[in-house]
C-alpha cells in the first residue's frame, strides 16, 4: 500500500512527464497533420502555389485581406480544405474503430468493414436517402448509426451462436456484410431513379467529391470523440490482451467498457459511412502498420493510429484525384488497392504463428 | 486474507457444475484443490474470482460478501491466475506484468514508479527479471506460466487464486514455483493434479462430481480407501529418509482386476 504523500508525490513526477510527452509527441504529431492538411489542399489537379493557400487560409481565418482569385479562394476554402478535413477525420476514425475491434474481439482481423458494420451503416443511410426516412445530414447519420448497430448485434449473435471463436467472428462478418450489401442493392433496385442509383453506387465505394464544411462539423467531432474515448479505455483495452476473463480479473468492467467502446465505435463508423460512403480495409491496415513501429500498448497505439489513419486517408483522397486526369477515382478503390494486399500479407504471417 | 464460500454453486445453462461447497481458507493458509477431470476445480476457482454469472451463495473476504465489491475492488484482493492464457500480441515481458497493476491505476494516477519497483521485485521473485524484455512469443510454456504468476503478484493481492499452476512447467520450476508460493505471505487456494505436490499445501479440499467431498490435512484426506473412490487408483504410501515424508506411489485399479 503506498502512503498518501508519496501517491502525491508520484502523481506530480508523472504529471509532469505526462506533460513533457504531450509536448515531445503531441506537438510534431499535430504539426505533421497540419503539414498533411496544407499539402492535401496544395497538390489537385489544377495547381496552386502554396503561398495563394497560405493568404486564403490567412483570409479566412482572420480576415488578413490578401488580394486572391476568388476562384482559387473558392477551390481552397469551399472545396479542398473541408474535403481534406473529413479525409483526416474518417482516416482517423476508421484507424481507430480498427484498434479497438482488433483489441475487444481479440482478432487481427476485426475492422468495421470486416465485420460488417460499414455494410449496416451503408444499408442504414441508403434507407434514409432513398425511402426518405427522417431526412437531411442528421437523419442518415442516424439511418446510418442503426443499420451499423443492427449489424454488430447480428453479426456478434451469429458468430455466439456458431461457437464464439475468432474465425467464427470474421465468418459471420462476412455473411453479414453480404446480407447487408444484398439490402442495400434491394433498396436502390426497388425505390431509386437511375441517377438516384448511380449516384449512390458511386457514394458506397467512398467518395468525398459532395463533402462541404457542413460535413466537418459532423466528422471532426465524432473522430475526437472516438480519440478521446479510445485513450480513456487504453488500459481496459491493454487488459484484454490475454481475454475477457483475464480482463475481468484484473479489476475491468467488461461489459461496461465493451459497451462504451463498440457503441463509440459504430457511432464513429456510422458517421464516417453517412458521409463518405464505404471505405475499406483503414480500419484493418492502419493498426497494424502501427503495431510494428510503435509496439501493442495502447497508450501509444491508439494516438499513433489515429494520426496514420489520418494521414493515410488524405494521401489516398490526394491520389483518387490524381489517378486518372480529369477524372475522380472513388477513395475506396484507391484505400482497397493498397488494403488488398496489406490484408493477404497479415494472413500470411498470422499463420506463420499458430 | 480469510475466504469463505457459503453453500456456493453454479450451472452451465441449468445443469449444475458445482453444489453446495462451503469453505472456510484461514489467512496465510495454502489450500489445495483437487479432484479428477470435470470434478469442477476450475469452475469453483472462478466463482471464488468472482468471474462467473450469477452463481449461488455467497463467497466472503474477510467477512465482507463479495457482491459488494466493485470489480476493482475485487481485483485490488484477488489475483487469479488461469491456465492457457494466451495472447498473439508482440508484448515484452515487462508489458505483461505491467497488466497486473491495472486495478491499482486510473487516469489520475497513472502508472509510476512504485509500479516499476513492484514490477521488478516480482519478476525477481519468479526468477524472470533478466527476460524483461523478450517477447512473448520467444517463451516457453514454463516461462509464460512464470510470467503470468509474476503479473498475479504484481496486483499485490491477498489471496491469490491459481488454476494448476505447474502445468507446463519441468520439474525444477515445478517445485521452485512450489516453494514460491509457499514463501508467500498471501492466503493461496490452487487446483493441482499432482497428488505428491498436493502433499506439501497445508490443507487439501477434495472435490468430485461437483461437489467437495472433504477438507482436511493432506494426511488425513488421502486415504487408500478415497484415493480408491474418487482418483480410481490404489496408492502405495513409500517412505523418504531424505526429509522423513511420505510420498504415493500409484497403481491403476484396472491392473488389478486383470
Amino acid at each position: 500500500m503506498r502512503s498518501a504523500a508519496a501517491t502525491v508525490r508520484a502523481n506530480g513526477e508523472t504529471a509532469r512527464v505526462l506533460l513533457r510527452t504531450l509536448l515531445v509527441r503531441g506537438v510534431p504529431a499535430v504539426a505533421v497533420l497540419l503539414l498533411a492538411i496544407i499539402a492535401g489542399v496544395i497538390i489537385g489537379e489544377m495547381p496552386i502555389s502554396a503561398r495563394t493557400v497560405g493568404m486564403v487560409l490567412a483570409n479566412n481565418l482572420w480576415g488578413a485581406g490578401y488580394p486572391v482569385d476568388p476562384i482559387d479562394a473558392g477551390i481552397i476554402w469551399s472545396y479542398r480544405l473541408p474535403r481534406t478535413l473529413v479525409a483526416a477525420a474518417c482516416g482517423a476514425g476508421l484507424a481507430l474503430s480498427g484498434v479497438v475491434l482488433q483489441s475487444l474481439v481479440r482478432n487481427a482481423l476485426a475492422d468495421p468493414y470486416l465485420l460488417g458494420v460499414s455494410a449496416g451503416a451503408s444499408t442504414g443511410a441508403v434507407a434514409v436517402t432513398i425511402l426518405g426516412i427522417g431526412g437531411g445530414m442528421i437523419g442518415i447519420s442516424a439511418g446510418a448509426f442503426v443499420g451499423a448497430t443492427l449489424a454488430f448485434v447480428l453479426v456478434a449473435l451469429l458468430a455466439r451462436a456458431a461457437g464464439g471463436g475468432s474465425a467464427q467472428l470474421v465468418l459471420a462478418g462476412i455473411a453479414g456484410s453480404q446480407l447487408f450489401n444484398a439490402l442495400t442493392s434491394f433498396f436502390i433496385a426497388k425505390s431509386a431513379n437511375a441517377e438516384q442509383a448511380r449516384g449512390i453506387m458511386f457514394w458506397l465505394l467512398g467518395n468525398l467529391s459532395g463533402v462541404r464544411w457542413p460535413d466537418v462539423w459532423l466528422a471532426a467531432p465524432a473522430a475526437v470523440f472516438g480519440l478521446l474515448t479510445a485513450m480513456w479505455f487504453m488500459r481496459a483495452m491493454d487488459a484484454f490482451t490475454f481475454g475477457s476473463s483475464s480482463a475481468a480479473s484484473l479489476g475491468i468492467n467488461v461489459r461496461r467498457v465493451q459497451a462504451m467502446l463498440i457503441g463509440a465505435t459504430t457511432l464513429m463508423t456510422a458517421t464516417m459511412v453517412s458521409l463518405v460512403g464505404s471505405i475499406g480495409f483503414v480500419g484493418l491496415v492502419i493498426p497494424h502498420a502501427m503495431r510494428f513501429v510503435v509496439g501493442p500498448r495502447h497508450a501509444r497505439l491508439i494516438p499513433a493510429s489515429a494520426l496514420a489513419g489520418a494521414l493515410f486517408l488524405i494521401a489516398a483522397d490526394v491520389t483518387s484525384r490524381m489517378l486518372i486526369p480529369g477524372q475522380v477515382v472513388p477513395i475506396g478503390v484507391v484505400t482497397a488497392l493498397v488494403g488488398a494486399p496489406a490484408f493477404a500479407l497479415i494472413l500470411i504471417r498470422n499463420r506463420k504463428r499458430t | 486474507m480469510r475466504l469463505t464460500t457459503q453453500d456456493v454453486g453454479w450451472n452451465r445453462s441449468s445443469k449444475p457444475i458445482i453444489e453446495g461447497i462451503t469453505l472456510d481458507v484461514q489467512p496465510g493458509e495454502t489450500l489445495g484443490l483437487i479432484g479428477p477431470n470435470g470434478s469442477g476445480k476450475s469452475t469453483l476457482l472462478r466463482l471464488m474470482a468472482g468471474l462467473l454469472r450469477r452463481p449461488r451463495g455467497q463467497v466472503f473476504l474477510d467477512g465482507q460478501p463479495t457482491e459488494t465489491l466493485s470489480r476493482r475492488e475485487m481485483a485490488q484482493r484477488i489475483a487469479f491466475v488461469e491456465q492457457l492464457a494466451e495472447t498473439s500480441e508482440a508484448l515484452t515481458v515487462r508489458d505483461v506484468v505491467e497488466l497486473g497493476r491495472t486495478p491499482w491505476l486510473s487516469a489520475l494516477s497513472p502508472f509510476g514508479p512504485q509500479d516499476e519497483a513492484i514490477v521488478n521485485e516480482v519478476l525477481d521473485a519468479v526468477g524472470m527479471a533478466q527476460m524483461i524484455d523478450h517477447s512473448w512469443d520467444t517463451l516457453s510454456g514454463g516461462e509464460r506460466q512464470r510470467v503470468h504468476i509474476a503479473r498475479a503478484l504484481a496486483q499485490r493481492p491477498q489471496l491469490l487464486l491459481l488454476d494448476e499452476p505447474t502445468n507446463h512447467l519441468d520439474i525444477h520450476y515445478q517445485l521452485s514455483l512450489l516453494r514460491l508460493v509457499s514463501t508467500l505471505d498471501v492466503t493461496v487456494v490452487m487446483a493441482l493434479h499432482d497428488l505428491n505436490q498436493a502433499m506439501t499445501c497445508d490443507r487439501l479440499a477434495v472435490m468430485d462430481n461437483g461437489r467437495l467431498i472433504i477438507c482436511g490435512a493432506p494426511a488425513d484426506v488421502l486415504t487408500p480407501e478415497r484415493l480408491a473412490s474418487v482418483f480410481r487408483v490404489r496408492a502405495t504410501p513409500l517412505h523418504d529418509p531424505t526429509d522423513n515424508s511420505t510420498i504415493l506411489r500409484f497403481h491403476s485399479i484396472e491392473d488389478e482386476l486383470i
